[in-house]
């Protein structure tokens, strides 16, 4: 078995899964923290259709769907500000624009569509040396966001309005969460697929939450259970020959229902 | 120390505030009365900048409070009047009263030991030391309201607004926390305002009681002065129905 642990695809795939776990990780507080869970939904399909408009027009497709997936997120909280509705909602409308737009796309698409529907499904053993090095970026630019702001984060997370009155620019660290989780989120749409993404972006933070009352606990076991969940997907993905993606959202749901029992026995 | 002067407000062309004038000088502990909708929450935010006037100016300590929001925020306290914790966020009582510290300090700089000492200090004169690690969601009602006012404690400020803080609270809570506000008042030389509707409640140490009605200043009343024909004119109900409801008012 550890001759795989050569081929060079194997290491992009394994460095990719624990950058995903870390990245995953922790914007994966954020989005539960901020109660906006299905961001991670509007953001993979806001890529899907940007690589649908790519493919249609002749544009890499790749860099298109990294473009509509930052549009979407840089446009979240600007939008939910304005109009006075809920973040929640307009990611909703968010949602379902990129829907209609990649469905009207993939009408008028003649050739193949491999290349938009592989960010949907994802395809963790063809990461190449350039998706490693833009995860690593993206995942290192969030460590920093989170130590040098993490003290701001937590008075968004504590409330948003108390935060304003308090004299801490409460705007600038909500957005900021929205642009920095979609983009992390884009960058790993070729690790685990658009509409896995999901699983990973929810149960590592959620099974940490179950098993702590401390922040900076439940960022440490979201990161661990983020990296454990990824590693072994591919293992047992290796193992049995099925798709990454899948086992690694089936060890990330294994994950958040060990914390459920384990917090029953402990009656916390 | 905070001026009002001509201050209109309007939200989807309803008038909230119109016209409003008002001086608050240093220390002075202004109770803000009115009915529902009388514009008592709104005319609190314009003070910290949270709402900008259509008209009119606010200056705090000299400054505007829109444009200069965040210096003018780390002066002024704010306790919202449905300010609770969720459940679902891990932070401790500690966490919480820290957040008032962490506006003060500025982005990029961590809390240090004097901050620290500075928490510790608003825990104690409000008495919720003993609940320092214990998660912040799962307080009652008047614990919460207790971990609120440490919060602003800690950051020292120097004015203190405070909407309808009173609100959700059995009557020993809502007696427990006007003490609290009555000693933090006298004890570290305050200015406060304080939005209420619960006038049977109002903490003896008030010193002013301005009354909002449909938007306009009804009454600027010294707090001796206010009695129960006041209140009747300003509620629009009649005297002896009111004095039964807040008994004989008269600070």
């Amino acid at each position: 078995m550890w001759e795989i642990l050569s081929y060079n695809y194997f290491q992009n795939a394994l460095m990719g899964s624990i950058l995903a776990g870390v990245g995953l990780g922790i914007v994966g507080v954020w989005v539960v923290l901020l109660r906006i869970p299905f961001v991670g939904v509007a953001i993979s399909h806001a890529a899907f259709a940007g690589s649908v408009i790519g493919l249609l027009f002749g544009v890499n497709p790749i860099m298109m769907a990294i473009v509509f997936s930052l549009l979407a997120s840089i446009s979240i909280g600007p939008i939910a500000e304005k109009s006075g509705l809920e973040a929640n909602v307009i990611i909703g409308i968010i949602f379902s624009l990129v829907l209609g737009v990649a469905f009207l796309g993939l009408g008028l698409i003649k050739g193949p569509k491999t290349e938009a529907f592989n960010l949907i499904w994802g395809s963790i053993l063809t990461l190449s040396r350039v998706n490693i090095y833009l995860n690593a970026g993206i995942t290192f630019l969030v460590i920093l966001f989170l130590l040098f702001l993490g003290k701001e984060i937590k008075a968004v997370f504590y409330n948003r309005e108390v935060a304003m009155a308090s004299g801490i620019p409460e705007k600038f660290i909500f957005f900021s969460l929205l642009f920095l989780s979609g983009f992390v989120i884009c960058l790993n749409l070729n690790t685990i697929g658009g509409i896995l993404i999901f699983s990973l972006l929810i149960n590592p933070p959620s099974a940490a939450r179950i098993l702590t009352h401390s922040l900076s606990k439940m960022y440490f076991l979201s990161i661990l259970f983020g990296i454990i969940s990824c590693l072994l997907g591919l293992i047992f993905s290796y193992m049995f020959g099925v798709p990454a993606g899948a086992t690694i959202i089936i060890v990330s749901s294994i994950i958040f229902i060990i914390s459920m029992v384990l917090r029953g026995r402990n009656g916390s | 120390m905070i001026k009002i002067q001509k201050v209109s407000k309007s939200f989807n062309s309803k008038e909230i505030l119109s016209d409003i004038s008002l001086d608050i000088k240093k220390q002075d502990f202004v109770a803000i009365i009115g009915p529902n909708g009388a514009g008592k929450t709104t005319l609190l935010k314009t003070i910290n900048g949270l709402i900008i006037p259509d008209r009119g100016k606010v200056r705090v300590f000299n400054q505007d409070p829109y444009k200069n929001g965040l210096a003018v925020r780390k002066k002024v306290g704010f306790i919202f009047q449905n300010e609770f914790i969720l459940k679902n966020v891990p932070l401790s009582v500690k966490d919480v009263v820290c957040v008032g510290r962490i506006g003060v300090k500025g982005l990029f700089k961590n809390l240090t030991a004097e901050d620290f000492a500075s928490v510790k200090k608003a825990m104690e004169e409000v008495g919720i030391m003993e609940l320092e690690d214990r998660p912040a969601g799962f307080l009652s009602g008047g614990e919460q309201r207790k971990v609120s006012i440490a919060r602003e404690l800690a950051r020292d400020v120097e004015v203190l607004l405070l909407d309808e803080i009173l609100i959700n609270l059995d009557p020993a809570s809502q007696m427990e926390i006007n003490s609290l506000i009555s000693s933090i008042y006298k004890k570290h030389k305050l200015t406060i305002v304080f939005v209420t509707h619960l006038l049977r409640y109002l903490p003896e140490e008030i010193t002013r009681v301005v009354a909002l009605k449909d938007g306009k200043l009804f009454g600027d009343f010294s707090a001796r002065d206010v009695d129960s024909k006041d209140l009747s004119r300003l509620y629009g109900i009649n005297e002896e129905s009111l004095k039964k409801y807040v008994g004989n008012f008269k600070l």
